[in-house]
């Protein structure tokens, strides 16, 4: 009866290589599958009749065909794939946040100056005025916009970086359930080819995630490494995502929170793009965005309206206690230096510069507000919530512009005749001028009478003739746009008046950092916007130095700074620096694309070696089908050919 | 092993395929429907770069020629009206010629009505303004530049700083000048005093401008010396200022009656019931003596010193008369100054002190239109003189505004320079812009032929390859 244990084994063989088959083709789709062989062996051989005859086949082994090395090379490529899309998506949505054209930043930059060219050149005209507003606004806007989006994508990848530790728990809580359930079946004897095929799958989309090492080809089994951690078969480790500022987090190991590090896949990539890249790029911007409106504000609040000054000013800014001193208080930096602030009686017109010295390593707000009360002309007081106010007493205004006294302050002087001082000062450094006579006598009358000019550390700046031949009340040669001019009188010989010259009304940047009349409100952190008086009121716009309506000076000063070194450390302009910020966001995301590209073609081709080894072909499939169905059909066909032989030995019997 | 491929590998790498296929036309297309090689800043990011500093540089040049446009048709406006200011003067012109040859008053008040509608034109043509504001207010674009003033004229209250075009990086220019520069030209002359006071010019430089009058008053009159001559009952209507010569001759030898000359006069006799003498002197000076008491025998000369005031302002304020050298005068109205040398002051009475080259246009016009209507109350000569010195002013004031019109014009030619500069630099940086960041449609198509080929082959490649089964072959 040998024979038909031969063939019925042939049968049984066969049908297991027919059905492997089968589960080949209906799983050859399906991921992380691996095409299986049935292992045919000849049956042990036996005596008979002197003859060592076989016994039939068996189908010894269902085996999963893998190439393990390209498995794992697939899983650390998989990962660094992973990674790389990651940071491609991420650097495509910085890079559309900079993308030029129309509403974008770039334009809104080109817009701000382009319409502050044309108020500087109409700056009566109030259609001009709004526009600019409008512009600055729309500027002002725009920067908040991409700071947000910037910000919002850094929030967004601290979610995905949340959802992604989850995700890695629930796999990894998913790869110990089958690893125990792998060891079930090995014990039990079974070959859980299933079960490894969903643990390779596991792994692989683990490694999407997190660095994942697998030493599979060792027996025993070796342990797995995640990013930098051991699990051992069968344990399950879990990880928590903490965030420990606005620009810092981590991930660590459960329960004692251990800290781990991620070498390559998508958590890897999140943590790096939340931690570096977009603060990166975000402080950049808002580095450009903050220098340019504290300068165009520095500027601005020195500026006047057409008019005599101000009646009253406070500040946007606040100082957390109005008592300590200044340094660190305000988000714009304060320096040590002079403050010149101009007060102007309205009715006379006469006016004079006094210049506070604020060195905020020691005087507080306290001190300022008691300095600028101590003027005769205006009031100063702080309020509870430490914001500085200036009012004009009546009959005064008062601005920052730093303008030149009308007349000079006698220092020694008895002559009838007068000092006025007009024109706009054009040099380049804050100084006080001396004025002395020469020569005793009438002005305009008196021959060989002279006026000396001085500097602050007497040198002669210029000497001017005011005896006979000057006629009096006429202005002498400007000396750097001061005009002087001096009434009919007399003068003494040695009697001297000075006067306070200003180039920088305003060295300490106190009034930009307490938001005084300035264009922008805000800081990096709440956002920018045009203060809303201006608003309600472009008049109010402070583009003049000496109050005349047709008077741009200033707005002059904030043209110049489109093509000022401003921006990254005073190397670039403003447009300039965004730009190359435009081009960096522009580098990286071509940098990630091109990365991904190469990783995913990377991985595409450890795909394709992968599935040389692992993937079903239908049409091999099929062919092993016809030989197995032909094998059965032969198998079939001998037992029957026994059945009848053994029939034919029967009827001999019969 | 050999190398197998199973469909798997096949799709897979078909999809590939047909994705970066999908994502090239795509780019491709948007580059041809766009125009632009860069779509977003990883096209290119060096080029973008380069692009947007030079589209913001494009930008910054077509705004300076906006600016420019602007200002121009601001100076040119000004420039019209300074011309037609030039031609009241020219008009003005012709009206003194004929002033001075005009015999009959009724002419001359014609000829003034006529100056009087120069005038005024004038007065409108230098309050003119534009959209952005006053055209000859410098920077006060918002105030009226030329106001009545107190001396029948116009007083210059606009800004003193002239108005600019600004881009911004220094290259600035002046656009235009404040009108107290453009009306109001001076180039002080010597002053001249006409009257017969006998004060003439101060040695010191005079600030007060156009034409004013120097009031002289006789405030009281010493007689000095032992003659036992005294002021008369009227001696306040006395003229004499200053120190005089008085000659008596008692030729009586007792007082009762002699003869006097003041200053080289006429003789004239007297009696000691003379108590109030009108004397004249050869001045017009007049005295008043009382000779009553004239001592006996007294035979010689004494000094009769008359005291007295000056004012420029017609009265409101006075100076005591030092008869020195260089006197300051002060127009209270406008704190404004005259130097009189009083040393020569010999009677009171009114002066007309001209206060040369320093009229304005409107002084000008006004001085022009006075004297044209005061004719008849002065010599022919003396009108002739006037009319003259007017034409001379209004020659002045002609030539004045003619070289303010070349500023100008050369002003607006530079702003044409600019522009054209402006237009072409915008032009070229359009054409580089053109160059670098446009796309090369040509090419674009073609490769968008190209690719859209291989994507159909790939399409047709990868159905093909469907087609052969195993399948298709078992039956």
């Amino acid at each position: 009866m040998q024979g038909y244990d031969i063939g019925i084994s042939a049968l049984r063989a066969h049908q297991q290589v027919l059905t492997t088959a089968g589960q080949n083709i209906v799983n050859s789709a399906t991921p992380g599958y691996h095409r299986q062989r049935v292992n045919l062996v000849a049956r042990r051989s036996f005596q008979s009749s002197g003859l060592l005859i076989g016994s039939g086949v068996d189908a010894a082994q269902l085996q999963r065909l893998r190439d393990v090395a390209v498995e794992q090379a697939l899983l650390t490529t998989g990962s660094s794939a992973a990674a790389a899309s990651t940071r491609s998506s991420l650097a495509s949505q910085v890079e559309a946040l900079f993308t030029p054209g129309t509403g974008s930043v770039h334009q809104r930059l080109t817009d701000f100056f382009n319409r502050l060219e044309d108020l500087s050149n109409a700056p009566a005209n109030p259609t001009a005025r709004r526009a600019f507003l409008d512009a600055a606004n729309n500027l002002a806007q725009s920067s908040n916009g991409i700071a947000n989006q910037l910000r919002q994508l850094q929030d967004s990848v601290w979610l995905s970086l949340e959802e992604g530790v989850d995700q890695v728990n629930s796999l990894m809580e998913r790869i110990g359930e089958v690893d125990r359930q792998i060891s079930i079946a090995r014990t039990q004897g079974d070959i859980p080819n299933t079960l490894l095929d969903n643990r390779d799958q596991l792994l692989s989309e683990l490694s999407s995630w997190v660095n994942v090492a697998v030493d599979e080809g060792a027996s025993p089994p070796q342990p797995y490494q995640f990013a930098n951690i051991t699990q051992a078969r069968g344990q399950v480790l879990q990880l928590r995502s903490v965030r420990m500022g606005e620009d810092t987090a981590g991930i660590v190991l459960e329960p004692h929170g251990e800290s781990i590090e991620i070498a390559s896949g998508k958590l890897h990539e999140l943590l790096q793009q939340f931690q570096q890249e977009l603060p990166g790029i975000r402080d950049r911007f808002a580095e450009l965005a903050g220098t340019l409106m504290t300068e165009v504000n520095r500027i601005h609040a020195t500026g006047m309206p057409a008019g005599a000054g101000f009646d009253s000013q406070m500040s946007a800014n606040a100082v957390d206690n109005a008592n300590n001193p200044l340094a660190g208080q305000l988000a714009d930096a304060v320096q040590a230096g002079n403050l010149n602030v101009t007060i102007t009686n309205t009715s006379t017109g006469v006016r004079s510069t006094r210049r506070l010295a604020i060195d905020p390593a020691v005087d507080s707000l306290d001190d300022v507000a008691s300095q600028l009360d101590a003027l005769n002309g205006v009031a100063a007081f702080l309020d509870p919530q430490g914001r500085l106010s200036i009012a004009a007493e009546p009959g005064f205004a008062f601005d920052f512009a730093g303008r030149l006294d009308t007349a000079p302050t006698p220092v020694s002087w008895s002559g009838t005749a007068t000092i006025t001082i007009g024109g706009a000062y054009l040099g380049n450094a804050n100084d006080e001028w001396t004025y002395a006579i020469v020569g005793t006598g009438t002005v305009g009358v008196t021959s060989g009478l002279q006026l000396e000019v001085r500097n602050a550390s007497g040198d002669l700046l210029a000497v001017r003739n005011i005896g006979q031949g000057y006629e009096p009340g006429t202005e002498l040669d400007p000396i750097d746009g001061t005009a002087l001019t001096i009434s009919e009188g007399t003068v003494v010989g040695g009697d001297t008046m000075s006067s306070l010259v200003t180039s920088q009304p305003d060295e300490t940047g106190l009034l930009a950092g307490l938001g005084l009349n300035t264009l922008f409100v805000g800081n990096s952190s709440t956002g920018y916007g045009i203060r809303r008086d201006l608003w309600d009121n472009p008049a109010l716009i402070a583009i003049s130095r000496t109050g005349e309506t047709g008077d741009a000076a200033v707005a002059e000063q904030l043209l110049s700074l489109r093509t000022s070194r401003i921006a990254a450390s005073g190397t670039l302009t403003p447009v300039e620096e965004l730009a190359s910020i435009t081009a960096q966001a522009g580098l990286e995301a071509a940098s990630a694309q091109v990365e991904d590209q190469f990783l995913a073609d990377q991985k595409t081709q450890l795909a394709a070696q992968q599935q040389s080894v692992s993937g079903v072909n239908a049409d091999e499939e099929l062919v092993l089908i016809i030989e197995a169905q032909r094998s059965f059909q032969a198998a079939a066909r001998y037992l029957t050919s026994l059945s009848e032989a053994l029939d034919e030995l029967l009827n001999l019997v019969r | 092993m050999p190398y197998r491929v199973t469909s798997q590998t096949t799709l897979a790498l078909n999809m590939q395929a047909l994705q970066r296929q999908q994502k090239s036309l795509q780019e491709l297309q948007q580059q041809i429907s766009s125009g632009q090689k860069i779509q977003k800043p990883s096209d290119d990011p060096l080029l973008l770069r380069s692009l947007l500093i030079k589209q913001d540089e494009q930008a910054r040049l077509k705004s300076h020629v906006r600016s420019v446009e602007q200002a121009r048709l601001q100076l040119e406006q000004a420039n019209t009206d300074l011309r037609n200011a030039h031609q009241l003067f020219v008009k003005a012109q012709q009206l003194a010629l004929q002033g001075v040859q005009a015999t009959e008053q009724s002419d001359r008040a014609a000829l003034a009505g006529e100056v009087d509608g120069l005038l005024n034109q004038l007065y409108r043509l230098t309050n003119n303004s534009s959209s952005e504001g006053t055209l000859f207010g410098g920077a006060a674009l918002n105030r009226t530049p030329f106001v009545p003033d107190s001396f029948g004229t116009y007083q210059y209250v606009g800004g003193t700083e002239a108005t600019r075009i600004i881009f911004g990086d220094a290259t600035g220019q002046t656009t235009l000048d404040p009108g107290n520069e453009l009306f109001t030209p001076a180039s002080r002359g010597p002053t001249q005093i006409e009257g017969t006071t006998g004060a003439v010019a101060g040695t010191g430089t005079d600030t007060a401008t156009g034409l004013r009058s120097l009031l002289v008053e006789h405030t009281g009159t010493t007689i000095l010396g032992a003659s036992g001559v005294v002021s008369g009952a009227s001696s306040a209507q006395d003229t004499l200022l200053g120190n005089h010569a008085l000659t008596i001759t008692d030729t009586s030898g007792t007082g009762a009656f002699g003869t006097i000359s003041l200053a080289g006069s006429s003789v004239v006799s007297f009696t000691s019931s003379d108590t109030n003498l009108r004397l004249v002197g050869p001045g017009g000076e007049v005295v008043h003596l009382d000779l009553s008491n004239v001592t006996a025998g007294f035979s010689g000369t004494v000094t009769v010193q008359g005291a007295g005031r000056a004012s420029i302002d017609g009265g409101l304020t006075f100076a005591p008369i030092g008869f020195s050298a260089n006197e300051v005068l002060t127009d209270s109205r406008d704190q404004s100054t005259v130097n009189v040398d009083s040393s020569g002051i010999r009677r009171a009475g009114i002066d007309r002190v001209e206060l040369t080259q320093t009229a304005n246009a409107f002084e000008a016009l006004k001085l022009l239109r006075d004297d044209l209507l005061t004719g008849g109350d002065v010599s022919s000569n003396v009108h002739a003189e006037r009319i003259n010195r007017r034409l001379t002013d209004v020659v002045r004031i002609q030539d004045h505004l003619l070289e303010h019109v070349g500023t100008q014009s050369v002003r607006l030619e530079n702003l044409d320079l600019l522009q054209s500069y402006f237009e072409d630099a915008a032009s070229e940086a359009e054409i580089q812009l053109t160059e670098s960041g446009a796309a090369d449609i040509p090419s674009a198509v073609l490769k968008l032929q190209e690719t859209q080929l291989f994507y159909q082959y790939t399409l047709s490649s990868f159905a093909r390859l469907y087609e052969s089964s195993f399948l298709n072959f078992l039956q």
